[in-house]
């Protein structure tokens, strides 16, 4: 009885494996990256993202801890209505428009646009 | 042996408190799994209380049964949508001899589980909305510590479904733990028996308030919680409860409360839970 669960629990961890790696999708951005590539540091004070997928409070903070962590970020704020997160650059050595791109994906969610004024 | 459980008690504290506490991901309901995680270089750090209260045991005639668990886990993420999760039960129980009245505590550290959670799909259709399905598997880790360890290792496998959309929240999960051993002595609460276990669960979150967020009220929320959570054995033990709940998130921290309550139980080879109640907090440093 128990080599037949083993049995059908291996076999069932390996079609569970051969299924999920052939059909994984993980959304992470919907914004045209190419053109960040050629841009050089952000010039304005401030930029404006919009990221979906942010369910709670708590789940927000992943947004804000990583973009904290890019260097020249300064502040973080916000908006869980209507998706719009607002980061706050240093006066010098200010980010790349690809690293605030790349550290929404770290955090496990959808870039939707990325703005500055 | 004592001295090896004291060392052994210490040794899992000392680690505990040293890892840093940080940030926790939620829409989580209390007692069920959700496919969320932390993002990459992330810890989650989340204690848990949890009171059972139980009926006589058919194996062993105890009259009657209380355990107490602690429960420490902590998630680091290794990918944005990969983590890792270790999961340590500090555990005292009472039991009362049916026959001699005697009363027996023990106190102990129930087997170590550890488990990864790998994101397999992923769709933001808003702000707050997403729909996200993840695999979950890992093996729980033999302390040797009698009566709580099952004194084998134990694979598990399985996946949940979560789905947030405005107010509402909704995760479904099924994992099934391949019981190697002969598990223990009364296998309280179910699960670490020698027959394999089933746990399924299904969960509905309702955002209280507030009611739309705002830059202002983007800062917390407060969630009614009610759950459905089952255990089914293959040795025919099946036992669904219904789990009301409240909790409440901060930026920083969050505070949680349930009671699970049996409404179908068909147990005849381990204590029947009478009522479990369940309090939960997470202090984010």
């Amino acid at each position: 009885m128990r080599i037949v669960t083993l049995t059908f629990a291996s076999c069932a961890l390996a079609g569970l494996i051969a299924v999920t790696t052939g059909c994984a999708s993980n959304e992470t951005s919907r914004v045209d990256r190419s053109t960040f590539e050629q841009q050089g540091p952000i010039e304005s004070e401030t930029a404006t993202l919009v990221v979906h997928g942010m369910g709670c409070p708590l789940c927000a903070n992943n947004v804000d801890r990583q973009l904290l962590a890019v260097p020249g970020v300064t502040d973080v704020s916000i908006d869980l209505g209507s998706g719009s997160v607002t980061v706050y650059l240093a006066e010098s050595n200010r980010p790349t428009r690809s690293q605030l791109a790349r550290a929404v994906d770290e955090s496990g969610f959808t870039l939707v646009a990325l703005s500055t004024p | 042996m004592h001295t090896l459980r004291t060392l052994t008690c210490l040794a899992v504290a000392i680690t505990a408190a040293a890892i840093p506490f940080d940030q926790a991901v939620a829409q989580e309901a209390i007692n069920s799994p959700a496919a969320t995680q932390p993002s990459t270089g992330r810890w989650v750090v989340r204690g848990q209380f949890r009171h059972l209260d139980a009926r006589e045991s058919p194996r062993t005639g105890d009259e009657r049964i209380r355990r107490t668990t602690q429960n420490l886990s902590i998630a680091y993420g290794l990918r944005s949508n990969l983590s890792l999760t270790a999961e340590v039960p500090f555990q005292q129980q009472r039991l009362r001899d049916g026959e001699t009245g005697n009363v027996k505590r023990d106190y102990g550290i129930g087997d170590v589980t550890a488990q990864v959670k790998w994101r397999i799909h992923q769709h933001d259709f808003g702000p707050i909305d997403t729909s996200r399905f993840s695999l979950i598997g890992g093996v729980q880790l033999p302390t040797f510590m009698r009566p709580f360890s099952t004194e084998s290792v134990n694979p598990m496998l399985g996946g949940v479904y979560t789905h947030v959309q405005g107010l509402h929240g909704f995760n479904a999960s099924a994992i099934f733990k391949l019981n190697t051993g002969t598990g223990t002595r009364n296998n309280i609460g179910g699960g670490d028996g020698k027959a394999d276990a089933l746990f399924y669960d299904a969960s509905y979150l309702y955002r209280i308030s507030p009611a739309t967020y705002s830059p202002e009220t983007s800062g917390g929320a407060l969630y009614g919680v009610l759950e459905l959570n089952g255990l089914y054995e293959t040795n025919g033990d099946n036992e669904l409860f219904l789990s009301p709940g409240i909790m409440y998130e901060a930026r920083s921290w969050t505070v949680e409360a349930s009671v699970q309550i049996p409404v179908w139980q068909d147990v005849d080879r381990r204590p029947e839970t009478r009522l479990v109640g369940v309090v939960g907090v997470r202090l984010l440093f």
